[in-house]
């Protein structure tokens, strides 16, 4: 066996040496002959003559002799790569184009595959990542936050998970090198740490102590911050750090690809983390819900009996606390998919999108080859005649299809790279770990897997035909053309009309998507984005979200950041050059802050079936100006809403209709929690004010409230969360001026402590929200691009070659009195044919999947009648345009060459 | 001259040849000629069968050839039996015997 292999390495290897002993030996044998002759008296000359005779012929003794070496496989396949490469020389349009197209579809399939596999299939780079889950309330198909104690009991009931932990997402101010920063600041327990196998860069993580009720102030922040804002410093351990004006000390400094919570987005990178000490408030109160939490399963648990056991659990907390925990339920989903499922099913649009595009590229080099053979039909059916067999006849063409798609590979390889690369230019948190993604050895299997995928579906295929054809009737009557309906052409043509379904279903995909941006572009906001820049401001000891606290001690309440320092701010803001108005506003649409409040109607009975919950802002005069939002009744909260006049309420038409059905609001009292919450006064309504978009274009306004900016206690928990962590600012500006250095020198000048960030206009914020739906228009349109180009490309090739099949007929059609125009009709027809019955398969199909794609759309139903019509009047088109050379090329033809041509 | 041409099934030819190395190593006009002789001249192997043979069976490793000096001093391709040849002899002679006692007890009883 070894010697078999070695025989046959040899002989691939050093042929000529091979060669020139196999002459040796046969020489060797001739002379031998003549000698023997010429021994027994023949005469030398003769002698030769003889021996010559008796060899035969010697060249078909060594082909026999390599035969026997078994190398002839392998050398005939060479010739077949050299021949096939001559061949795609010559004709170097068809292989550019056929090169193109499957580079195109290859290199979209690759990088389609290594973004999905990076961002959903590979497993978080946590210590046991199938075992992560994330517990909450269910909120649609994700999870919403709940309270310390819900988990700390979840903590104490559990029999199912090893660890337990808990985060609340906030933001904060740090004092580094260059000032005060903003950076994000989430609260962990120490078991989170310990849960994820973090291992710290330098130092340690938290430890128990550190997570008690008034344990000590420390931190742990992350590498990018401890280079930025700390210059590496190297003895950043246990120096003390401000953190919102507070001293903490660092324990621990975390590596650059650590990113947890992901749900904080790419500033988690420059972030840093603090411990979560249970507060007072913490620990009694059932509905401050700002904690997510996190467990992991026991080895061996599933998921189904975790949820089982949280089951038990909420009903548990229940019998513990009724009055708080009525409604509770919780729920555990897998923490890769809380992070990775919203994009999910967008993937999987992309995916069939681009699938759909690689077999269009398979089925028009398909349909080229096939083309193509039907120019060397001859060729094949002389090798047929002559014995070669079904396999012989089908390998050139192989051959030739293996070679394009290994070319496609390589050009496709750096389409996906490209591809890849502007994945990486992406505005960062488009994508879920996007910084994950990258080429790796998983994807050159995948591109092989594909290469070869399309080697089969474009080469097979008409190979196989083409091996099939009798020869006989090829031999005989090939040349001469006359309407013979071969397989071949129907094949074609199917392949054609294929792909104007194909590319059918993409452009609808399109046009819904674009009807849906265009939906989207043109929502009633509610307000004018003209000329309105908005920035962030927080103060450097802001006490961040999740740290509330109520004090009861009201004679000594704090005077109100609002009035030391927004207030005097907003007046120097208003007299700045190019400034027309400004306003202070907590959470100004787009602005990704959503505070929600409950709330009672003063005079109607508590009705703690249903709960009044609603928005709520605290904003200063000026509000609906800047905004252009109408006031619809009464009046808008103004500049003489101070601490000590009436305390006062706006609220918008979506509250107004929602809790005041049939009644005038003006003059009704609304109660924010009154001890509870520290807002003991309530508050009068005094206007309604139009609505406005707030979170997201496609999601409706919510009920909202507005408070005056300086009626917000300090002593409440609202403070807190209001004004003394993060408010924003709207300027509306009379020219195209840049304001950010203006507030910069106002705030250094009144209050240099303050930490100005995200400054972008209105424009910008509404184009972010719709970022997703412009990209999937975008991705979804450039494929549908590249499928009408395909399908151009095919339809023309395939008229293309029934004309030049069909030129006698035409020759002898307008001989005996056709006209031109009606030869250009026939072939027009012929090709909206092809067109027709792939629009027909095409739109059909998108019918039966319209529902599918529902939940992409906004305010578009799936069965929308300008899309589909579109779409058919594009593809009519299209291929009337595609057909239109060939059919004048047609009605050109000179009946007496065409006659005299064979 | 020319003798009675035999057609040698192409099985028969290798047991032949690895009969005549058998004996030593041979080239392969050595190995024709040997066979012509000893078949009492009944057997003349062509070139044509012969060297495709040749090589067929050192591919199947019961053969192994190198190059040496003939008995005129010129270059030839000398081979020899392998272990497994001399193996591949024996159960091929043996095949052989049984076939031909076989097929000379039919055309005698028949």
């Amino acid at each position: 066996m070894l010697s078999d292999l070695l025989i046959r390495l040899r002989a691939l290897f050093r042929r000529d040496a091979v060669e020139s002993e196999l002459d040796d030996e046969l020489r060797f044998h001739f002379d031998q002959q003549v000698e023997k002759l010429v021994q027994s008296g023949v005469p030398p000359a003769e002698a030769r003559r003889r021996a010559r005779l008796m060899f035969g012929g010697s060249d078909q003794i060594k082909e026999e002799c390599r035969d026997a070496r078994g190398v002839h496989f392998l050398e005939t396949l060479a010739q077949d790569v050299r021949f096939a490469l001559r061949m795609l020389r010559k004709s170097p349009g068809f292989t550019a184009v056929a090169v193109l197209t499957l580079a195109l579809g290859i290199g979209a399939n690759t990088a389609m595959f290594t973004v999905v596999e990076n961002v959903l299939i590979r497993p978080l780079p946590y210590a046991h990542p199938d075992r992560l889950v994330r517990i909450g309330p269910p909120n649609g198909s994700g999870l919403s936050n709940t309270s310390w104690l819900n988990y700390r009991d979840i903590r104490d009931l559990t029999r199912t998970m090893d660890v337990v932990g808990c985060y609340a997402e906030d933001i904060g101010v740090v004092r580094g090198k260059d000032g005060s920063v903003t950076a994000v600041t989430p609260g962990v327990t120490p078991s989170v740490f310990t849960m994820l196998g973090a291992r710290p860069l330098l130092g340690r993580t938290f430890t128990e102590d550190e997570g008690q009720a008034g344990g000590p102030k420390v931190a742990v922040i992350s590498e990018e911050l401890w280079r930025d804002a700390f210059d590496s410093d190297p003895g950043i351990l246990n120096r003390t750090i401000s953190v919102n004006g507070q001293p903490r000390a660092v324990v621990g400094v975390m590596p650059r690809d650590f990113r947890f919570p992901e749900s904080m987005g790419h500033d988690m990178q420059k972030g840093l983390w603090l411990p979560i000490q249970p507060t007072q408030m913490m620990q009694t109160e059932r509905g401050e819900d700002f904690f997510a939490i996190m467990g992991e399963l026991k080895p061996g648990v599933t998921l189904a009996q975790n949820r089982a056991e949280l089951s038990a659990i909420a009903q548990r907390i229940h019998e513990r606390d009724p009055k708080a925990a009525s409604d509770l339920s919780l729920r555990a989903i897998p923490y890769q998919e809380t992070l990775t499922g919203p994009v999910a099913p967008v993937f999987l649009a992309l995916v069939v999108a681009v699938g759909l595009v690689l077999l269009i590229a398979c089925a028009n080099v398909a349909n080229l080859l096939i083309a193509r053979s039907l120019v060397r039909q001859q060729e094949f059916a002389v090798r047929a005649a002559l014995g070669a067999g079904q396999w012989r006849l089908m390998r050139p063409l192989m051959v030739e299809g293996a070679l394009l798609s290994g070319f496609g590979c390589v050009l496709g390889f750096a389409v996906a790279a490209f591809a890849i690369a502007l994945v990486h230019k992406l505005p960062p948190d488009t994508i879920p770990r996007a910084e994950d993604i990258g080429l790796r050895w998983t994807v050159v299997f995948v591109l092989a897997a594909i290469a070869t995928v399309t080697t089969v579906l474009s080469a097979f295929l008409p190979a196989l035909i083409v091996s099939r054809s009798d020869p006989q009737k090829v031999l005989q009557g090939a040349s001469r053309g006359v309407g013979a309906r071969s397989v071949r052409r129907r094949l074609s043509g199917a392949l054609v009309a294929g792909e104007v379904g194909l590319s059918a279903l993409l452009l609808v995909g399109t046009g819904l998507l674009f009807h849906t941006l265009w939906n989207l572009e043109h929502v009633h906001l509610g307000f004018d984005v003209t000329r309105v820049t908005t920035f962030t401001a927080m103060p450097a000891d802001a006490s961040g979200f999740a740290s509330m606290t109520v004090s009861s001690d009201v004679q000594h309440a704090p005077t109100s950041v609002a009035t030391l320092v927004y207030q005097p701010v907003l007046e120097r803001m208003r007299n700045a050059p190019g400034v027309q108005e400004a306003a202070l506003d907590t959470a100004p649409p787009f602005s990704g802050i959503d505070m929600h409040t409950s709330f009672d109607i003063v005079g109607q009975p508590k009705d703690s079936a249903e709960d009044r919950g609603a928005r709520i802002t605290a904003v200063s005069g000026g509000y609906a100006r800047v905004m252009q939002t109408p006031v619809i009744r009464g009046r808008m909260i103004g500049d003489d809403d101070t601490e000590s006049s009436p305390y006062v309420i706006a609220i918008n038409e979506v509250l107004a209709r929602t809790y005041f059905p049939g009644r005038d609001p003006l003059g009704m009292q609304l109660d924010l929690g009154g001890r509870e919450t520290g807002m003991i006064k309530p508050y009068t309504i005094v206007g309604i004010i139009g609505d406005q978009v707030d979170t997201s274009a496609s999601q409706p306004p919510q009920p909202s409230l507005m408070i005056p900016y300086r009626q917000v206690p300090s002593t409440s928990i609202f403070y807190d969360a209001l004004i003394k962590t993060v408010v924003n600012f709207v300027v509306k500006t009379r020219g195209e001026v840049a304001v950010a250095p203006a507030m910069r020198s106002i705030f250094r000048e009144l209050a240099p402590d303050y930490a100005l960030d995200n400054f972008q206009t209105m424009q910008e914020a509404v184009d972010q929200s719709n970022f997703s739906s412009r990209m999937g228009l975008l991705l979804t349109g450039a494929f549908a691009g590249m499928a009408v180009l395909m399908v151009i490309a095919g339809l023309y090739g395939v008229l293309a070659q029934l004309v030049s099949y069909r030129r006698r007929e035409f020759g002898i059609r307008l001989a005996l009195g056709a006209t031109p125009s009606g030869i250009l009709g026939l072939v027009l027809r012929q090709g909206l044919v092809f067109v027709g019955i792939g629009l027909t398969i095409g739109i059909l199909t998108a019918l039966f999947t319209g529902s599918l794609v529902k939940g992409f759309l906004y305010q578009v139903r799936p069965v929308d009648v300008w899309t589909y019509s579109g779409v058919v009047l594009l593809l009519l088109a299209v291929g009337s345009f595609a057909a239109l050379v060939p059919a004048r090329r047609a009605m050109r033809v000179d009946p007496m060459t065409a006659l005299r041509d064979e | 001259m020319p003798e009675q041409r035999i057609d040698l099934p192409q099985g028969t030819l290798d047991l032949l040849i690895l009969r005549t190395l058998a004996l030593g190593p041979n080239h392969g006009w050595a190995i024709s000629e040997r066979i012509h002789q000893v078949s009492s001249k009944v057997l003349q192997v062509q070139q044509g069968s012969l060297y495709p043979a040749l090589h067929r069976l050192e591919r199947r490793g019961w053969i192994k050839a190198r190059w040496g000096a003939s008995e005129n001093n010129r270059r030839a391709k000398y081979y020899e039996l392998t272990k497994s040849g001399r193996k591949q002899l024996e159960t091929e002679e043996g095949e052989w015997k049984k076939l031909a006692a076989a097929v000379a007890q039919v055309l005698e009883t028949a």
